[in-house]
């Protein structure tokens, strides 16, 4: 793979030459401080702007458009990391060299209508922002029927409600009222023009075709926010607490709070610790409270180290809420003096074939690339490395620094 | 024996073992290597003769995955999870309604992982214990899916639209079927359909294909399988009706999901089965996708919330024409799909637009490993070869006898479901 990142006119351009894929992908991330009341408007404006633009002001046009464009797809997402909140917009093509195209620009020049060309009389078309506003309060309300991202928000909420760590990534009903079309438009052309952008192209390319294309870009300068990592209170006791529901299924999940990590705790060998525990079907958590004692169909733990913390999280029946509780706690409790070599080393393989594939899917070399590079993650060559020196010793003195928090059930009563 | 995938580079090499197996390698340039392993056997294998036996027999429901789940458990080896995770590979398994598929996928000890697979799954090991063990975790896969109202519809609508057929019954199962089964009725379903010459391996990725077609050799070598045994599935013939054409389930959702399914007739019009289901998807993308009419009528009166989904699912004599939305008025929405469903309003020029679509998504087969490997199952299982052609066939399709082919459909045979 060649790379090479070049300054243009107040944003990154990445430029990532692999000729592993028949498509080519390029991905806009537009990312800021993490504030609350702008989430509903930035969940609004990843939709707005794929339902038309100037130039194709139905999602009709749009589509024959992209379908003219042999399928071009273009998704958008918001995510948080910690302190920050990012807008991607992503899109994927066939090569050109596949089809009758002579080169990226009609492609390119789609993405850029849509992105840049919103579909305006003097501020977003009415009847878009009224469609996109009805469907963003709809998911709100329905947010509920989700059990498992209703449990998970209920216990983030229960823990530290309020903290930038526990808001979703599609806002809130109360940040709605009162937001207009107008107001809208003026949070988007700040977004546009005051977020940190980086654009990252990945396929088989001419670098310098694409730096030509995006010379003409233009924005002004900004300056990084560097402070993306959250940390976190620790309480002295944890919280336990329950909520009915009308389901079959109780959800179960336990927060864990990290503190004090090492940069290297951070960025690496808590990946490790949650592979032990409970990442996948060789892991602590699937093979004692699934396939040993029945308890479950589907657990597993996930770590967020930008924010310090980690979830448990189980699908199981109420009535087997304490021993389901106990068996977890036991596994996580084994982790600090109790991890075989063979797991240790099973972990290791898995975690460093999982580095390796990250050059095999677009998605794995844009999130390395804009991670190494944004969030001073650790490059390929330094995890490998790492990874090799890390002991089992490393592994305890971390799972020593990880105190449980919360514990939410919600308990299924159909 | 080599082949190649007309107009879009990918070689697969093919051999078929003195055993029945068949063995498909797909060399592609990635470091990870995704193995499969499959039966065709799934929940729609539901009444057969069993091996050694002479008259039918009917299973219970969830048979076929209860017998996935419990592939798992071995006497002889390792646990698999932990054998494939000692190796850094990951490993899992999935059935459906007429194969089931165990995988590994990983960079390293590829011979050591294949040897495995294909041993751990010809080496099943069932014991009333280790039966009645796993009836608790399946039991909470049920809840886990009964709490979800997608599942829930569709489980509905494939219920609903078929009076005989096995796609009608749920490929978990339900609570009581699943707590009746017992090692027994385990064992009588592997015998019959896990024999060699019923299965087929697809390997893709970082692989050499020499190196692959030897190491399976060498493990069915060692492997002494009897002669073929018959499969003899009853044939259950299907009427063109719907058992129940309207189902309202209530969930306490805040905004009501509709399903509707037509059920059309496969042996309608004289084509080839691979053309008609590309008619159909074009069809109902045409039709019903954000590039239509009836589409932007829908968002413009409220009638739905978010996108119209829309799927083909071919179930043997009948193919299930799936749409579903959310939606306040659902029975508005439905109303609406009713008028549409048989005006041929779309244009020739949307049509090739569409083709165009079609052409990059099989050209971008080959962007990962998992496509490729998915595509073959899916042509092996459907019509009992792959389409090495499908470029040709894609290239092939026209609009006009697209049209002849959807005048010719009769869609007043129908069943929705609303999860309110």
């Amino acid at each position: 793979m060649e790379t090479k990142t070049i300054k243009l006119n107040g944003f990154d351009l990445n430029l990532i030459k692999t000729n592993k894929f028949k498509s080519v992908s390029v991905n806009f991330s537009f990312r800021r401080k993490l504030i609350k009341e702008e989430l509903s408007k930035r969940s609004l404006i990843a939709e707005i702007l794929l339902e038309s633009s100037f130039k194709y002001p139905s999602k009709k046009d749009l589509t024959r458009a992209k379908e003219e464009n042999y399928g071009q797809r273009i998704s958008s997402q918001n995510y948080n990391t910690g302190c920050h909140t990012t807008m991607e917009f992503n899109t994927s093509y066939v090569n050109p060299k596949y089809t009758d195209c002579k080169d990226n620009k009609p492609f390119l020049d789609l993405i850029m209508e849509v992105i840049f060309s919103p579909h305006i009389d003097s501020s977003f078309n009415e009847e878009k922002f009224n469609l996109v506003l009805k469907e963003l309060k709809e998911y709100m309300v329905s947010e509920k029927e989700n059990t498992n991202k209703y449990a998970l928000k209920q216990a983030l909420e229960s823990a530290d409600k309020g903290e930038v760590y526990t808001l979703n990534n599609f806002g809130y009903m109360e940040d709605l009222e009162g937001l207009t079309r107008e107001s809208l438009y003026d949070y988007y052309q700040d977004m546009i023009e005051n977020d940190i952008l980086d654009i990252t192209v990945v396929g088989d390319i001419d670098f310098i075709e694409f730096e030509n294309y995006f010379s003409s870009l233009k924005r002004e300068a900004k300056s990084e926010d560097n402070n993306f990592e959250y940390v976190q209170k620790v309480k002295e006791n944890f919280l336990e607490l329950k909520e009915e529901y009308d389901s079959f299924q109780s959800k179960l999940v336990m927060i864990f709070k990290f503190s004090d990590f090492s940069s290297l705790e951070t960025k690496l060998l808590v990946t490790l610790y949650r592979i032990i525990l409970g990442s996948g079907t060789s892991s602590k958590l699937f093979l004692n409270v699934r396939e040993k004692h029945s308890l479950c169909y589907s657990i597993g733990a996930n770590t967020i180290p930008v924010s310090n913390y980690m979830t448990v999280r189980a699908g199981i029946n109420k009535n087997d809420y304490e021993k389901a509780k106990e068996v977890i706690l036991a596994e996580v409790a084994d982790m600090k003096s109790n991890i075989s070599i063979e797991e240790f080393e099973a972990a290791k393989k898995l975690l460093r074939n999982s580095i390796l594939l990250d050059d095999e899917s677009v998605n794995g070399i844009v999130s390395s690339y804009l991670s190494e590079k944004n969030y001073n993650y650790l490059s390929k060559e330094e995890k490998l490395l790492k990874l090799e020196n890390a002991t089992i010793d490393d592994l305890y003195k971390l799972a020593n620094k990880i105190k449980l928090d919360t514990i939410f059930l919600l308990e299924g009563v159909r | 024996m080599k082949k190649i995938f007309d107009k879009m580079n990918n070689e697969v090499f093919f051999e078929k073992l003195d055993n029945g197996l068949e063995v498909y390698i797909v060399p592609l340039d990635f470091k990870e290597v995704y193995a499969t392993f499959s039966t065709k056997y799934g929940s729609i294998n539901s009444e057969f003769i069993p091996h050694g036996e002479e008259k039918f027999i009917k299973v219970t429901d969830g048979i076929a995955h209860f017998l996935e789940h419990k592939m798992f458990e071995q006497i002889n080896r390792e646990e698999p999870f932990a054998f494939f995770g000692n190796n850094g590979a990951r490993a899992n398994a999935n059935t459906s309604h007429n194969k089931t598929t165990y995988l590994f996928a990983g960079i390293d000890s590829f011979e050591s992982n294949l040897n495995f697979l294909l041993d751990y799954v010809q080496d099943p090991y069932f014991t009333d214990e280790n039966v009645d063990k796993e009836k608790g975790i399946i039991e909470q896969e049920i809840k886990m899916y009964d709490d979800d109202p997608g599942s829930i519809l569709s489980d509905k609508l494939f219920q609903n639209a078929f009076v005989s057929s096995s796609y009608k019954i749920p490929i978990i199962g339900n609570k009581e079927s699943i707590y009746s089964l017992t090692k027994e009725d385990l064992y009588l379903c592997y015998n019959t359909f896990y024999h060699p010459s019923n299965m087929f391996v697809v390997i893709s990725g970082g692989v050499d294909p020499n190196e692959a077609i030897r190491i399976i050799k060498e493990n069915q070598a060692s492997k002494n399988y009897e002669n073929k045994p018959s499969i003899i599935n009853k044939e259950i013939e299907e009427v063109d009706t719907v058992a129940l054409v309207e189902e309202v389930y209530d969930m306490g959702l805040v905004i009501p999901k509709i399903g509707i399914n037509f059920k059309i007739n496969a042996s309608v019009f004289n084509l080839e089965d691979i053309k008609k289901r590309f008619y159909l998807s074009l069809f109902l993308n045409l039709k019903f996708g954000s590039i239509s009419d009836f589409y932007e009528n829908v968002k413009k009166n409220n009638l739905i919330n978010g996108d119209i989904y829309n799927t083909i699912y071919p179930a043997i004599s009948h193919y299930m024409l799936i749409i579903d939305v959310e939606s306040r008025t659902p029975m508005e929405f439905l109303s609406e799909v009713l008028k549409e469903i048989s005006l041929i309003n779309f244009s020739e020029e949307d049509f090739n637009r569409k083709k165009k679509v079609f052409f990059s998504s099989l050209i971008l087969m080959g962007d990962n490993i998992f496509s490729l490997n998915s595509r073959i199952m899916e042509d092996i299982v459907n019509y009992g070869e792959v389409r090495y052609d499908i470029m040709n066939i894609v290239n092939d399709l026209n609009y006009n006898e697209m049209v002849e082919y959807i005048k010719n459909i009769d869609f007043s045979n129908y069943n929705y479901v609303i999860v309110k």
